[in-house]
């Protein structure tokens, strides 16, 4: 017990074990029984998210059979809906919570200037990262698998209102491609990166602005939803996603610059 | 199932705790840190998942009434957020733990000999 290492590890077992054992007394038990289990859907679905009808409008679907609000058979092709992303998740981050994501961004814009001030400077003495040259795969790898990653991150966040996805993966991709031209020693235009984030945050901007000045809210829908299932469909959730998927591809592009220079 | 999904997602967010109390290694804590959200998000996860429903998706093959056929998608989309969160908050951290070592020269978070008073 003396040894310093042994009591801190029991220490923090006894700490995590009593902290677990709240947990799943808070959590499990009702007089008893467990209170989590198996449970329908329908008791704690958004269904009016799922229905797209959060104001209220009845849509107009070209389905089947349909037999009322709470019972809708949506198919590809419904018409009219209030959003037209055939991704439930997808119409919640980027049109029903449009605003949280704004706010989303913004704190992945806020972490990667707090990266980049916190990054230190060049004038110390060890080189914390040591990097070798690539050998002959990567080197001549890198740009083909870098076209292919920008192109799968476009078409990401592309779909990402028909197919799971959308702006952040999609961006996420495009900063892996960025990742594999940084290992494999090539340079990328940082201040592209910097302009492309700065446009893509106005235009976000822009949208938000335009949902308050014709609808009356800010992020409100102001684009034609279109037909459920198809490309140019569900508004303002691909203009957002295309929005996001660059900013967040040119953001997390520029903190792997910043932190893969050599110099670090 | 319901009940295993829940518990490994709380026994991993515990894993986290624990190694953020114990371990000493800036990296260490970090990657338990990250451990600690993956729990948490699975278990934010879980709360809207069922085993008879379909992905949130609107395809061509659905035949049920679509308000219960889903699992609920709002636990997803703020799992997304809490993702991307996470994702900064790790590279925040990466930056101090750069910083720090760049200061002091290691990773761990032992006193050193400037500190006076210190355990060893």
């Amino acid at each position: 017990m003396s040894n310093p290492r042994i009591s801190r590890y029991i220490f923090s077992l006894i700490l995590t074990v009593l902290l677990g054992y709240a947990v799943f007394a808070a959590l499990g038990t009702q007089g008893g029984t467990l209170r989590f289990g198996p449970h329908s859907p329908a008791s704690r679905i958004s269904g009016a998210m799922i229905e797209k009808n959060i104001e209220g409008a009845r849509p107009n679907l070209t389905a089947k059979n349909h037999t009322g609000p709470s019972n809708v058979n949506f198919a590809p092709g419904s018409k009219g809906l209030e959003n037209g992303a055939a991704n439930i998740v997808s119409s919640i981050v980027a049109d029903y919570r449009s605003f949280d994501t704004f706010g989303e961004v913004l704190v992945l814009f806020a972490a990667v200037t707090g990266f980049m001030l916190l990054l230190p400077d060049k004038k110390g003495k060890n080189k914390g990262v040591t990097s070798e040259a690539p050998n002959f795969v990567l080197a001549k790898a890198a740009p083909i698998v870098f076209a292919f990653a920008m192109i799968t991150g476009v078409y990401i966040s592309f779909n990402g209102h028909l197919t799971p996805g959308g702006g952040f993966a999609g961006g996420a991709v495009i900063a892996t491609g960025i990742l594999i031209l940084v290992l494999s020693g090539n340079e990328f235009n940082s201040q592209l990166l910097s302009l492309t984030e700065t446009i893509a945050g106005l235009l976000f901007l822009a949208v938000g602005a335009a949902g308050l000045v014709l609808k009356g809210n800010f992020l409100q829908n102001v684009i034609p939803t279109g037909v459920l299932g198809y490309i140019f469909s569900s508004g303002i959730v691909l203009a957002l996603n295309l929005i996001i998927g660059l900013k967040v591809g040119a953001e997390l592009g520029s903190l792997i610059l910043a932190g893969g220079k050599k110099e670090i | 199932m319901f009940t295993i999904l829940y518990t490994i997602s709380l026994v991993l967010a515990l894993i986290g705790i624990f190694g953020m109390i114990s371990q000493k290694n800036l990296i260490k804590i970090l990657i338990s840190l990250n451990i600690l959200e993956t729990g948490v998000n699975l278990f934010l996860v879980t709360a809207g998942w069922s085993a008879e429903a379909k992905v949130p998706i609107i395809t061509g093959k659905l035949g049920l009434p679509a308000a219960v056929n889903f699992v609920d998608p709002l636990p997803q989309a703020l799992v997304l957020t809490s993702i991307v969160i996470g994702l900064g908050i790790t590279a925040v951290a990466l930056a101090l733990i750069l910083r720090y070592y760049r200061k002091t020269g290691s990773l761990t978070l032992e006193p050193s000999e400037f500190q006076a008073g210190g355990e060893r």
